[in-house]
């Protein structure tokens, strides 16, 4: 099951705590955005189990993840996925063209508000493992807010990546 | 009423948030009392930018003139704006200066329980915090705390105010005008 949670794997470090929003070493905003993952996983791994109780049906992946989609998006951000692709090899990918905790950011082509919007999807990113981890799917999940050319894309929009691990699939 | 006017977030979800946001704060500090403090701090940082929320939307026209007007907006519409449940004024001191804060339904404390080792930590310091950072804003100097807590098994949760000074109205000393 999926209880081996993120939070372990993080090292303590009040250093960074509470640091807002200043750039960081690199190693050190790495760990402050698995921190926020880990939170995101526990949050989402529980809340699924909510969501759970009144609508899941059970099924196979691409009935979890359209779950996702449908039932935990709207719960978490008040509108359904915009655009779900997949290779139908367990990478699925989730278009929101007006992400709702994006939608106040001002667009701004900076290092400085890349590594902040970054740093606030990893919070989603986390939300939607621990979702799919309590449905018995181990992935991997990463958000992006960069369009086909690799710049900033319209902000509100973000994709995010779900990856199925091979064999991660217990149901 | 204020309550309509202000976008929503899933009552889960933000429970859930901040229950993992405490259990972080627990594994950075490993000391209950750091993490009463930091809940506070993060609180007030909370408190003086959501008073111009609030005054933006909550629609109260005519400024409070002593602190038993602030008293009733800050639990009747205060806490319904912004956490969907209202809280009671009560046992006021002598000369008005304090007043407690009674919160009979906390959406903070859904789901929540606290184990023994850490029956230190005041779960809803935050809000200590978010109150106190308020009201410096409109020139108030309070402070704030928890003195009872449902989760370490009192009926009530009680929020102790205590005025401190009105603050004057004055400019930066490094203002200058031009």
């Amino acid at each position: 099951d999926g209880s081996d949670t993120g939070g372990s794997l993080v090292e303590p470090n009040p250093a960074s705590v509470g640091a807002g929003h200043q750039l960081l070493p690199s190693d050190q905003a790495q760990q402050m955005e698995a921190r926020i993952e880990s939170m995101g996983y526990e949050v989402g791994y529980r809340l699924v189990e909510r969501t759970c109780q009144r609508r899941w049906m059970g099924g196979d992946q691409l009935e979890a993840i359209k779950f996702v989609c449908k039932d935990l998006w709207s719960d978490l951000f008040k509108k359904q996925v915009d655009k779900l692709q997949t290779d139908h090899q367990g990478t699925f990918v989730l278009k929101d063209s007006n992400f709702r905790w994006t939608s106040r950011y001002a667009e701004d082509d900076t290092a400085g508000s890349r590594d902040l919007v970054n740093r606030l999807l990893q919070l989603p990113c986390g939300l939607v493992r621990g979702a799919l981890a309590n449905l018995g799917l181990v992935a991997v999940v990463r958000a992006s807010f960069l369009d086909d050319r690799g710049g900033m894309s319209d902000l509100p929009a973000v994709s995010f990546t779900i990856k199925i691990r091979v064999g991660g699939s217990n149901q | 009423q204020a309550w309509g006017k202000i976008s929503k977030v899933n009552a889960e979800l933000f429970t859930l948030t901040y229950g993992a946001m405490v259990m972080q704060l627990i594994q950075d500090f490993e000391d209950v009392g750091a993490v009463n403090k930091q809940l506070e701090s993060m609180g007030y940082n909370i408190g003086v930018r959501l008073i111009d929320e609030f005054l933006a939307k909550a629609g109260v026209s005519t400024p409070c003139t002593d602190l038993k007007e602030t008293a009733d907006v800050v639990a009747k519409v205060a806490f319904k704006m912004f956490l969907g449940v209202t809280a009671d004024v009560s046992s006021w001191n002598g000369d008005g200066t304090a007043f407690s804060l009674l919160l009979y339904d906390n959406p903070l404390i859904e789901f929540v329980e606290l184990p023994p080792q850490y029956s230190g930590l005041l779960y809803s310091n935050l809000l200590c915090g978010v109150i106190r950072g308020a009201l410096e804003m409109v020139q108030m100097k309070v402070s704030c705390r928890c003195v009872r807590d449902v989760l370490r098994g009192d009926d009530v949760n009680e929020i102790r105010v205590e005025l401190k000074e009105m603050m004057e109205d004055v400019m930066d000393e490094d203002y200058k005008e031009g």
